[in-house]
């Protein structure tokens, strides 16, 4: 157990994620499911452990009851350790009162005392809200050898889709000579994937520069960044080739969870080299009735099986009952399909009941749009939830209940 | 919950042929992603019994493995909590080496460091969600000296299994064993699980050390019924057998059966509870077929599979048929290879095209490891 750490990471967690409403809105971001079995925080904290950083602060403070009870002590991450680990650090109140975090640079500034503690020679900044597999050593590895200050990982995007992103441009060492936030017009395709890495007496420096800095709305990309840059500190982007996505959006969220789909699935979550490790309920095996039929599909555990399912990623404790017909569809935890439901091209969150002879969505081959039912939401029998609408609440169904009953009469 | 667990899992090796080879029958894989052992502790965690230790004969390194810190099981206690109870000298020892009374009285030291007031043993033998809290409550309220338990709901009955003559009050005191008359009497499965005092148990072991009459051991059991009150709690929980391997193929194959998931799985007393091994979500391909199965996580489906038990991680190839089978984790079955009442050990490898059948009577079975 050594006195100090070679490198912390900071994982920002603490995003409303108000573009994935309904799924956030009673947990943050970082706590929404994904994938079957994982919630996606789950995939930087794998990140992190499977590339022996094991001491990582978790910043929340948007509904962070569930994401808090579900990193605990960090033990599924192998993080709960005596020197180092994985901390959640929430907002708190100092000496001079009780402040919330304001952006994401004054969200580690507020917490740099923690940075200090393990006296790192380099800080990792991670969001909770992407999903990709990285071995942050070989990022590391570059930061070291270009003596850089800040390494900035990005991906290669398509052209059309960069003014989306924050974009950098280089020379030919991988330096960054321009950094543009969302450009309407980009000189580049690099965009930045919101993971840095700082040598930390540079961050420790920046960000008490942008503290005092009262038209600064305290963010990494909009404000630390372009000042390191003005400043002609060593900035270099590292080039990552893997799988990465946004999962911000409700259709980027769904179609991640499709990329995890196919013999070949461009997301691969069984790679035994490269684990994504997750919190475990008692689940017990999944069990496919005598009518089952699957397939393309990823399948938690702990439901039974006796319907229908194509192309689709469906949670653990699901009960897909029978003459279901599941499509292209994201089904959660504790979720009851009834009898006779169909599902097309949807997202279904945790603990909804589908009432039987129910019909949610439209088929994606009619290029229907995507339909969401938020979490604990109970959908009567024979409802149809036309495509594209999106159940937050329990007061969307009544209107469509009512033109329902009109529409009988 | 003031009583405190013991598990024996000091099975002899090979009830269950190659199955228990290299590993103790408490280690035996189970139901798709348990070990037997998982019951066994879940159930004594699910009546709040925090202090539990498993006693252990041969072949206890894949217990050990599986159960390690018992954090899964919330038995990582400062007090209390798990401890590992390995075979110790028995120089000194009066009864013949092996036996259970010789066992027990060599792990004496533990049962006296133990605080609570009731001990709990608990036998290997069995799959089953069984209300502990409800043996422990009876043997209290009826002021019982020792209280066994057995069970009238056992879904995999064959003639192999020895009943044992069980002669009760009808306060459902034991009032002797009369193996002879075996079916005509009360004919309940023994479990190898009681409850009885911690300090009466001390007392017992010390008074078994002499035998001065030299009494047979049916004898002595006898006697022990005369001088003691000891009770008969019987349970209404089903109880599967693990005793032979075609016993071993028809009790896996009864998970197929819903009352008997319901039954395990969703009992009133709580989960079964597993090592966990982050295993992704089971993933079906294009052509996957699967019907009537268990399948756990970490699986990869691409072939078919009806009426079979399919572990953690192991893969079943494309146009591969697997009927009846049981594939344990981390094993392969190659493409368009067919296997019918098979039990296929953990990490076997079944090379594409190849055909094996047995029958539920005569499982083909390939060890650990295996490659066909």
């Amino acid at each position: 157990m050594s006195e100090r750490k070679q490198i912390v990471a900071m994982l920002l967690a603490g995003g409303q994620g108000s573009r994935l409403v309904p799924l956030t809105k009673t947990t943050a971001k970082p706590a929404v499911p994904f994938g079957g079995k994982y919630r996606i925080i789950d995939f930087p904290l794998s990140n992190c452990i499977n590339s022996d950083i094991d001491t990582v602060g978790v910043l929340t403070q948007y509904q962070p009851l569930e994401l808090n009870d579900y990193l605990g002590r960090g033990e599924p991450w192998d993080m709960n350790l005596k020197f180092g680990g994985m901390h959640v650090l929430p907002p708190y109140e100092g000496e001079k009162g009780a402040e919330w975090f304001l952006g994401t640079a004054n969200a580690i500034y507020q917490n740099l005392r923690f940075i200090r503690r393990y006296n790192p020679k380099y800080v990792l900044i991670l969001s909770g809200d992407h999903i990709y597999k990285m071995d942050y050593r070989i990022m590391l590895e570059e930061h070291i050898r270009n003596e850089a200050d800040c390494t900035i990982s990005v991906i290669d995007v398509p052209l059309e889709e960069a003014s989306r992103f924050g974009i950098m441009t280089t020379d030919s060492t991988g330096r960054i000579t321009e950094f543009q936030e969302k450009p309407a017009k980009p000189n580049s395709t690099l965009a930045s994937m919101g993971v840095y890495i700082f040598s930390t007496d540079k961050l420790i420096q920046y960000l008490n520069e942008d503290e005092l800095d009262p038209h600064s709305d305290s963010d990494f990309g909009k404000n630390v960044i372009p000042r390191m840059l003005k400043a002609g500190e060593r900035m270099f982007a590292y080039l990552y080739g893997g799988y990465w996505k946004d999962v911000g959006t409700l259709s980027s969220f769904w179609a991640a969870n499709m990329d995890a789909l196919g013999d070949v699935p461009e997301l691969f979550l069984n790679d035994p080299a490269w684990k994504i490790y997750y919190r475990h309920g008692f689940t017990h095996p999944e069990f496919m009735g005598e009518d089952a039929c699957v397939s393309n599909s990823i399948i938690g555990d702990g439901g039974s099986l006796l319907g229908t399912v194509k192309d689709s990623v469906i949670f653990s404790d699901v009960a897909v009952r029978k003459d279901v017909e599941i499509g292209d569809s994201v089904v959660m935890a504790q979720t009851d399909v009834g009898e006779g439901a169909r599902v097309d091209h949807a997202i279904i969150a945790e603990n909804v009941s589908i009432g039987e002879g129910s019909r949610i969505g439209g088929p994606l081959e009619d290029e229907s749009e995507l339909t969401v039912i938020g979490p604990n939401i109970c959908i009567p029998a024979g409802c149809v939830i036309e495509p594209g609408r999106i159940i937050a609440s329990a007061a969307d169904l009544e209107p469509l209940n009512t033109a329902k009953q009109k529409g009988g009469k | 919950m003031d009583a405190a667990g013991i598990i024996l899992a000091d099975n002899a090796a090979g009830l269950l042929e190659e199955l228990t080879q290299h590993r103790t029958l408490a280690a035996v894989p189970f139901g798709a992603k348990y070990r037997q052992i998982d019951f066994s502790l879940s159930n004594l965690v699910n009546a709040n019994i925090s202090s539990v230790g498993i006693i252990m004969g041969q072949q206890y390194d894949s217990v050990m493995h599986h159960v390690q810190s018992g954090a899964e099981w919330d038995l990582d206690r400062k007090n209390g909590g798990l401890r590992y109870l390995p075979p110790l000298s028995s120089a000194g020892s009066v009864l013949p080496n092996g036996s259970r009374l010789q066992t027990l009285r060599n792990n004496a030291f533990y049962i006296r460091q133990l605080t609570e007031k009731y001990i709990v043993f608990c036998g290997t033998g069995y799959i089953g969600s069984i209300d502990f809290a409800a043996l422990v409550q009876d043997h209290i309220d009826k002021k019982a000296d020792v209280t066994c338990l057995f069970c009238r709901n056992v879904v995999n009955m064959t003639p192999l299994y020895q009943r044992i003559g069980l002669v009760t009050a009808n306060d459902d005191r034991i009032v002797s064993f009369d193996p002879t008359q075996a079916e005509a009497l009360i004919s309940e499965m023994t479990m190898n699980t009681a409850v009885i005092e911690r300090e009466k148990l001390l007392a017992l072991l010390d008074s078994l050390n002499n035998n001065p009459r030299g009494l047979t051991p049916l004898e002595q059991l006898q006697e022990m019924i005369n001088m003691n009150k000891i009770y008969a709690h019987f349970s209404d929980e089903m109880v599967i057998y693990l005793e032979d391997l075609p016993s071993y193929l028809s009790a896996s194959l009864a998970l197929l059966d819903y009352d008997v998931r319901a039954q395990l799985f969703h009992a009133p007393s709580g989960p079964v509870i597993t090592k966990t091994k982050d295993s992704p979500a089971t993933r079906y391909g294009k052509n996957a077929k699967v019907v009537n199965s268990m399948v756990a996580d970490g699986a990869v489906i691409e072939g078919e599979v009806r009426n079979s038990i399919i572990f953690r991680g192991a893969r079943i190839k494309k146009n591969a048929i697997v009927e009846n089978s049981v594939v344990m984790q981390d094993s392969t079955v190659g493409e368009g290879a067919r296997l019918n009442y098979a039990v296929l050990d953990k990490e076997v490898i079944i090379n594409d095209g190849r055909l094996l059948s047995g029958y539920l009577t005569h499982p083909f079975l390939c060890s650990k490891g295996d490659r066909i």
